[in-house]
């Protein structure tokens, strides 16, 4: 019979060896019963003579050959049995491998997306950025890199046209857009693309065309458009109908030409752009920018080229750099106006191209600290959650050392018993993985829940990473076979006969297997030690950002944006809409004030200029950059900026009135040191024929602009009235009590004067400055949970280790009662034995923290890498929990009755 | 107490069960009688040994087994030899007569 088939006939060849056994004794009965035996007797002998009737029985069904299946099926039965037996050990043994794995595998599986995955286009190793390190000395428009990313178009063209042999160079800028349609106008997000784009990428449409060279003629001549296959589903719903549409995108008709292929989500890595529009209709998509294609001083659009197969980046960069050269050259000669160093310094720049295989790392240059700091705090998770692993299975182990060398005595194998034993420790890490994996997902759910609309991660999903998840699961598995395995050879190999004669409460044995649990707890309290003071400074820094005193009064603003421009108002009819908008939503029930700039607070955008401040001497080469805002009247009563001296703006300030400005202290006293600078001039730009026409009318205190972390510039304002290119407004509105309550209204007033303008970004301020900081707060939140965890693990691992100890040493803590020690020393006795743990591992945490915190020292705000205040909570805190873990422990050796415990087993 | 038997010749067991069963088909109960009597009582196969070596030779092939009615009418499960298990069994004798041979030359000669 063929051994699987016997495998399933399993339960008809017991009963045929049952009654082939009984067989045997009814004949052994009966021929004892002959022999002159009484019958009770004669079944007794023939019974006796058998021996165990089910260790034969065991042995037959081994000789059968089904062994391997079969044991492993009553293996995993009898696992599954005394991990039920022992709930408290099973429990904590899953919950520590689910959290483990859970937040190992959420954690890298949104690291995998934003640091780790590649463009999904073919052959991304082949893609470049291009990047020119140096001053521009023109506009310049910057994401990351200091604008170094950022080139003209003209430049683009030639360095596209003259250089094809090695590389194919593209273009492509990304920025906000009002798409009209359906009656409604909502904001997109647009690219402005070269006509190679999708070429070079090897994006092949979904439907329709992509864009080619002819899509890149003239300034204005190519109005197309391809939409992204996502947004196509979710504006369109799929309907192929809509090639050849004409589609209104910031006030321009521009053709459906085709859709992308489904998945492209363009050049940077967490971006969803909606719609690709040819980058010849730059003037017509950013009105308010006021540049010509054309310009050479406009440095706005990034680069990026895929290289030619077989190019080396260094061919590549050879071959680009001197045409890149002589560009600058030809841009000195037609923008003319350099002085002899600045043009000396401008032709100098260098062309480098570095890896494009990720894309245009704009989220990465943000994310990757903060992401690789909470890698690394997983990662001790992981170890530390594989210690308290190794610890439980261990104690276990030991614990079950009797119950072993009983069942080796009475015939068991050795192999057999190291499986059994193999087959829990597999159960469990089985069980742990499947809660991991939950909790992973769950995680990483939250996670991408939390993360805020200006993040840049749209593209980031839920899906978890195969190949992180089958890392951590590996990992788990692999301890908890080590460590199982560990004791489980250990207690094959014991002297069968002190084993059992002993009664388990001999105070000399196991020490190694003790020892090596202390050094787990030690390593355990150690990591823990270093993720504390990690979460500390992390959490010390979020309170500090939170608190950071910014300038502005933050509570009770709710703020909003809209793009007039871009629906085709003209600047004259957007200062109009704004002091519409102004008025009706300061009649507003509960609003105290309402105020508006061009450029968002706490948004990252901002624009500067170099200035020429009356009567001040210039060094030679000075930088004299500020930053400038134009803004309404009540600006700064509605932000709660304090005004220093002079006035605000007023509604007598008009595009006619003398110009006026207000500057910000650090101004003053940086060009106006020690003059009262009302009544100064400034103007902007530099040189001879630079004569300082804007009145200086105010003086306000610093504020910040950025965000927490910013340091405070020099800052003008002007009016908005008197900004010829008013495009983009911001409004700010004060309100009397909670701002939320006022939205609807304020949304409602925007919609009845324009019901085709979008109202973006409407949100209160102090929620745009928590998005702002959504990096820090995500750090904080989740190493402070990841500590907290990591202390839970300890102190479990703790009081394992003690309570196990406890219940060894019972009998030799009654000796000592019965010799008279008091209560209190048994209870030091065991707190000291938990305090030695807690300081050594401290310790060695501690040298471990202040060797790794200062590579996580730029995530910090206000706080040191060797923050004392930190340290000495940390020390706290692992003290009590420790202590706590102690407690029980010692409470119950206390109470030890020594007449209970002498007689114990 | 039972005289202690050679280590090896637990191995013969194996042999024994073959020879005996080659007589005919046979129950359990009457191999190990049956080896009890022709050994004059020197081998006694416990049936912690005998069961699971008769599931071993099946297993392997070489012992037939079939369930009929004994004499007294109840069934049992009566093993016979195949004609592997004839081959096996030859080449089990053939082996212990080399061995056993060498062991009495071995003995002899140390005398």
């Amino acid at each position: 019979m063929h051994w699987l088939s016997r495998l399933f006939h399993r339960r008809k060849q017991d009963t045929q060896l049952d009654s082939e056994l009984r067989y045997h004794v009814e004949q052994q009965t009966a021929d004892n019963i002959a022999a002159g035996m009484d019958p009770g007797e004669a079944r007794r002998r023939a019974l006796a003579q058998f021996g165990g009737l089910e260790y034969i029985k065991e042995e037959a069904r081994d000789a059968r050959g089904t062994q391997l299946v079969e044991t492993l099926v009553q293996d995993i039965r009898y696992g599954l049995r005394m991990l039920r037996k022992s709930p408290g050990f099973t429990a904590i043994a899953i919950l520590t491998l689910a959290l483990g794995i859970g937040a190992n595998t959420a954690i890298f599986s949104f690291t995998d997306q934003v640091l780790l995955s590649t463009l999904p286009v073919p052959n991304p190793q082949q893609l470049v950025v291009l990047r020119s390190p140096g001053r521009h000395n023109g506009s310049t428009w910057s994401d990351i890199d200091d604008g170094a990313q950022s080139f003209s178009y003209p430049v683009y063209k030639e360095l596209r046209d003259r250089a094809p042999a090695r590389s194919e160079v593209l273009a492509y800028r990304d920025l906000d857009v009002n798409v009209a349609g359906h009656g409604i106008t909502q904001s997109a997000h647009g690219v402005l693309v070269s006509g190679n784009y999708f070429q070079t990428l090897e994006v092949p449409p979904a439907l329709g065309r992509v864009f080619s060279a002819s899509d890149e003629t003239a300034s204005g001549a190519n109005p197309v458009a391809v939409l992204s296959y996502a947004y196509w589903m979710r504006h369109f719903g799929g309907d192929p109908s809509i090639l050849n549409k004409p589609l209104t995108v910031n006030g321009t008709a521009l053709t459906v030409v085709g859709i992308a292929r489904k998945g492209f989500s363009g050049v940077q890595i967490g971006d969803m752009p909606d719609i690709f529009i040819p980058v010849t209709m730059k003037v017509q998509m950013m009105p308010e920018e006021g540049h010509a294609l054309e310009d050479r001083g406009d440095f706005w659009i990034p680069l990026m080229a895929r290289l030619k197969p077989g190019i080396t980046r260094a061919q590549a960069q050879a071959e680009l750099q001197p045409i890149y050269a002589s560009l600058l050259e030809e841009d000195v000669k037609i923008r003319g106006g350099f002085g002899k160093n600045d043009r000396e310094r401008y032709i100098s720049k260098p062309l480098l191209l570095v890896s494009g295989s990720h894309g245009r790392a704009v989220l990465q240059s943000n994310a990757e600290e903060p992401l690789l700091v909470l890698m690394g705090m997983v990662g001790l998770v992981l170890l530390i959650a594989c210690a308290n692993l190794a610890s439980l299975l261990v104690a276990r182990g030991e614990a079950r050392q009797r119950d072993i060398a009983l069942r080796l005595a009475l015939g068991a194998s050795r192999g057999r018993l190291i499986r059994q034993l193999l087959t829990e420790s597999l159960l469990i890490a089985v069980a742990g993985g499947a809660a991991g994996v939950a909790l992973a997902s769950w995680c990483l759910r939250a996670m991408v829940g939390a993360i805020p609309a200006s993040a840049g991660m749209a593209s980031v999903t839920t899906s978890l990473s195969s190949e992180v998840l089958w890392f951590a699961v590996g990992v788990t598995v692999a301890t908890s076979m080590l460590f199982g395995l560990a004791p489980a050879l250990r207690t094959t190999r014991v002297d069968l006969q002190s084993t059992l004669k002993d009664q388990g409460s001999s105070v000399s044995e196991g020490r190694s297997n003790i020892r090596l649990r202390k050094t787990l707890i030690v390593s355990q309290v150690a990591f823990t030690a270093v993720l504390l003071v990690a979460a500390g400074l992390l959490g010390r820094t979020l309170t500090n950002l939170e608190r950071a005193n910014l300038g502005v009064k933050t509570g009770h603003v709710l703020e909003f944006s809209a793009s007039p421009d871009l629906n085709g108002y003209t600047p004259e009819q957007t200062q109009l809409f704004a002091d519409h908008a102004r008025q009706q939503i300061a009649a507003l029930p509960g609003v105290r004030s309402v105020a508006a700039s061009s450029i968002p607070i706490f948004s990252d955008d901002d624009s500067s200029a170099n200035i020429t401040p009356e009567g001040y001497v210039m060094h030679h080469d000075e930088d004299t950059n500020v930053q400038c805002d134009y803004i309404s009247p009540d600006y700064f009563s509605t932000m709660g900026i304090p005004l220093i001296s002079g006035r605000e703006f007023t509604d007598a300030d008009t595009a006619t009135s003398g110009k006026v400005i207000i500057i910000n202290e650090k101004l003053a006293q940086r060009f106006f040191a020690g003059k009262n600078p009302l009544g100064f001039h400034i103007a902007f730009g530099a040189g001879d024929n630079v004569h300082p026409d804007m009145e200086i009318v105010g003086v306000v205190a610093d504020s910040k602009w950025d965000g927490p972390r910013d340091t405070i510039q020099p800052f003008l304002y002007q009016p908005y009235r008197q900004n010829p290119r008013l495009g983009n407004l911001t409004f700010y509105v004060r309100t009397e009590g909670d701002p939320v309550q006022t939205a609807t209204a304020v949304h409602e007033t925007m919609q009845r004067l324009d019901a085709n303008l979008p109202v973006n970004h409407l949100e209160t301020l102090r929620t745009q400055i928590s998005d702002e900081m959504f990096n820090d707060r995500l750090t904080a939140i989740l190493s402070i949970s990841l500590a907290g965890l990591a202390a839970l693990l300890a102190a479990l691992g703790v009081y394992g280790v003690l309570a196990y100890v406890v219940a060894r040493r019972t009998r030799e803590i009654g000796i000592r009662m019965a010799l008279g020690a008091q209560r209190d020393s048994v209870l030091w006795l065991v707190l000291a034995q938990g305090a030695q743990l807690a300081v050594i591992g401290g310790a060695i945490g501690f040298a471990g923290a202040l060797g790794v915190t200062q590579f996580a020292g730029s995530l910090l705000y206000g706080v040191s890498t060797r923050d004392p205040l930190t340290f000495a909570g940390v020390f706290l805190l692992l003290l009590v929990v420790v202590g706590l873990a102690c407690y029980l422990p010692a409470r119950r050796a206390m109470r030890v009755d020594p007449m209970v415990a002498l007689r114990y087993e | 107490m039972r005289e202690a038997k050679p280590e090896f010749l637990k191995g013969a067991v194996d042999l024994l069960i073959l020879k005996v069963v080659a007589l005919g088909p046979i129950h359990g109960y009457a191999i190990s009688q049956r080896i009890q009597q022709i050994s004059k009582d020197y081998f006694q196969v416990q049936q912690g040994t005998l069961y699971p070596a008769l599931h071993r030779l099946e297993n392997r092939g070489w012992l037939g087994a079939e369930w009929r009615a004994t004499d007294t009418g109840r069934e049992a499960k009566f093993y016979s030899l195949t004609k592997k298990g004839r081959k096996q069994l030859q080449a089990e004798m053939a082996s212990w007569e080399r061995m056993s041979d060498a062991v009495a030359l071995i003995l002899r000669t140390a005398e």
